[in-house]
């Protein structure tokens, strides 16, 4: 009976230390994504038989493939900036595709990549920021409008 | 002693309950940012040509010359050209169909100069002029429909041009800005 009272004492003993450990490492620094730049195609010619798509890099790069013809207007890649502890290991996850909608009409984003590596180590600063950009897909039959959606990332 | 087993047991339970808690701070360590998203599509511009330029029919001279079309069909010439007014009622405005979104702005770029080939000395083509009819101005599309755009330009006859016809092509490019 002793020996069990051992083991149970010991067994609180740890998961209690354990308890204790954990949440100060996480509170002291959570990590935050945060946008600091949406995601703007801008304008460009489609439709009407005319279907490409539209690139936005993450370096910030416009371009254009198929009959879809770039009109100038403001565009940009995402942007976001990650803030944990500084050395924490990070995983980054993008859709694979999202979608912009205007009523029922919608182009579908696919090609999505970061200018950060999909995993690493956060910098001594503990910020690390970085963009997204991803392909837009035109297709012929696409009705004049401003599409828009949402566009999730997320940090582990 | 049913007592103390019941206490140690609750403890443990406790100790249970705090390792829970502190998982689900651990898995809402994956945060998450949103970025909205926008692209806009406008109707592509076109650029159709309906009717040909035409410098209708000119008599070149001892001296060289120019015929010019303006952006209503009237025939102009200069120097050593000359013409008659059936001659010149042969001339014809280049005319286009541009369609586009409505109210926006383009750019034309003509060439700086084609040439028109034919039995002499090839005419040089240069100085376009353009107009639009009612509806929108040049460069900027109209509330809805086609704008029809209307070319002229100027056509420069070497002294003792050799008679016969010229024919060549230019191309007006239009594009959003």
């Amino acid at each position: 009976m002793a020996g069990k009272n051992r083991f149970w004492h010991i067994l609180v003993a740890t998961l209690l230390a354990i308890q204790s450990a954990l949440p100060a490492a996480t509170l002291a620094a959570p990590t935050v994504v945060s946008k600091t730049q949406d995601l703007l195609f801008g304008k460009f010619a489609g439709g009407a038989g005319f279907s490409g798509s539209v690139r936005i890099d993450p370096s910030g790069a416009r371009s254009a493939s198929g009959a879809v013809v770039l009109v100038p207007s403001t565009f940009s890649p995402a942007g976001f900036s990650l803030t944990g502890h500084a050395g924490m290991t990070y995983t980054l996850s993008l859709p694979a595709s999202f979608t912009l909608s205007s009523g029922a009409d919608q182009m579908t984003v696919s090609d999505l990549s970061a200018s950060i590596p999909s995993s690493g180590v956060l910098p001594v600063s503990g910020t690390l920021p970085f963009t997204v950009g991803g392909t837009l897909t035109v297709t012929g039959r696409q009705r004049n409008s401003t599409y828009s959606g949402t566009l999730d990332v997320t940090v582990k | 002693m049913k007592r103390t087993t019941v206490l140690r047991n609750l403890v443990v339970l406790a100790g249970c309950a705090a390792l829970i808690c502190a998982a689900g701070v651990g898995v809402s360590h994956a945060a998450t940012g949103t970025s909205t998203s926008t692209g806009t599509v406008v109707q592509p511009l076109t650029i159709t040509n309906v009717v040909n330029l035409n410098f209708g029919k000119f008599i070149a001279g001892s001296s060289g010359g120019t015929v010019v079309v303006d952006t209503a069909n009237v025939q102009t010439v200069s120097g050593g050209v000359t013409s008659t007014a059936t001659w010149a009622a042969l001339a014809k405005t280049a005319t286009f169909t541009v369609t586009g979104e409505p109210n926006a702005t383009y750019a034309i770029t003509y060439p700086n100069t084609s040439t028109l080939a034919g039995p002499g000395t090839a005419l040089t083509l240069d100085t376009f002029t353009t107009a639009v009819d009612a509806g929108g101005t040049v460069g900027t599309l109209p509330v809805s429909g086609p704008q029809i755009l209307s070319v002229g330009a100027t056509a420069h006859v070497a002294a003792s041009q050799a008679a016969g016809t010229y024919l060549g092509s230019f191309d007006v490019t239009i594009n959003y800005n």
